[in-house]
């Protein structure tokens, strides 16, 4: 497996856009989520680039663990993540889009 | 913090018969068994055209380009391989010019790398080498760091200006 040393989040980055702890964790999960889609575009052009794709593999388990956290504490990124839930929570406010989720 | 996420000398792997490498320029442009690779394969549908053939023609002699230190033999045998198995392809290329691949060279074209024909696009194959970590890789709006480029760089980079 290729070590991620992507794990460590740029903290000073993130700091300069906002600082709660739901922001975050928002920032991290784009960050990943925008990276694993870059690297899928790059093996959709060198599908049998090994390394490429141990490295999306990283990426893309990695974003899948940022989703659960998130939704886990913040409730659901999408209706479906809502099937977690016991009822059907993706109505509550704040969405993960709007000013109030990313204060 | 380095803002590198890997660190991968991609010289290795293209330095086998593996790479994907191996030239097919002949004459009748069409896309065919050579192309079937990692690295050209993904541009081939099974019902490409002729003109798809060629570029992929194209990208391959800039890979060469790129991985070998004696271009005069690209531009004369249509980008024919270092690698031992592969000059074999380089003469069935039917080339009909000094460069090679196809038909018209365009004019003044002689700074450009690879296939230098008319009506054909050139696009450098992209080879993965450090990326950046997720944090700035949104920031830069890619993880290649060779793809973080303003226009303003890319051009100058293109004219061998930076």
């Amino acid at each position: 497996m290729v070590k991620y040393a992507g794990e460590v989040c740029d903290m000073d980055l993130v700091s300069k856009i906002n600082n709660s702890e739901r922001s975050v964790l928002m920032r991290k999960l784009q960050s990943n989520y925008f990276s694993a889609y870059d690297m899928q575009l790059y093996l959709d052009t060198h599908p049998k680039d090994q390394k490429a794709f141990e490295m999306f593999k990283s990426l893309v388990e990695k974003t899948k663990q940022l989703i659960e956290e998130y939704e886990e504490k913040y409730g659901p990124l999408t209706a479906w993540g809502s099937i977690k839930s016991k009822t059907y929570t993706w109505l509550e406010e704040p969405w993960s889009w709007e000013r109030e989720a990313n204060e | 913090m380095d803002d590198k996420l890997f660190g991968i000398n991609t010289d290795s792997w293209f330095s086998n018969n593996e790479s994907g490498l191996s030239q097919s320029c002949n004459s009748s442009n069409q896309v065919n068994s050579s192309v079937g690779n990692s690295n050209v394969s993904h541009t081939a549908g099974s019902d490409s055209t002729a003109n798809t053939g060629n570029t992929i023609n194209n990208m391959t002699n800039a890979i060469n380009n790129d991985n070998n230190s004696n271009s005069s033999n690209i531009n004369n045998n249509c980008g024919s391989n270092s690698n031992s198995s592969s000059n074999t392809h380089s003469h069935n290329c039917g080339c009909s010019n000094s460069q090679g691949c196809c038909g018209v060279e365009a004019p003044g074209a002689e700074d450009m790398p690879g296939c230098r024909c008319v009506g054909y696009g050139y696009v450098p194959w992209q080879m993965i080498g450090e990326v950046y970590k997720p944090e700035k890789g949104l920031n830069e709006g890619t993880v290649f760091p060779e793809l973080a480029l303003t226009i303003e760089e890319y051009g100058k980079i293109c004219r061998g200006g930076m």
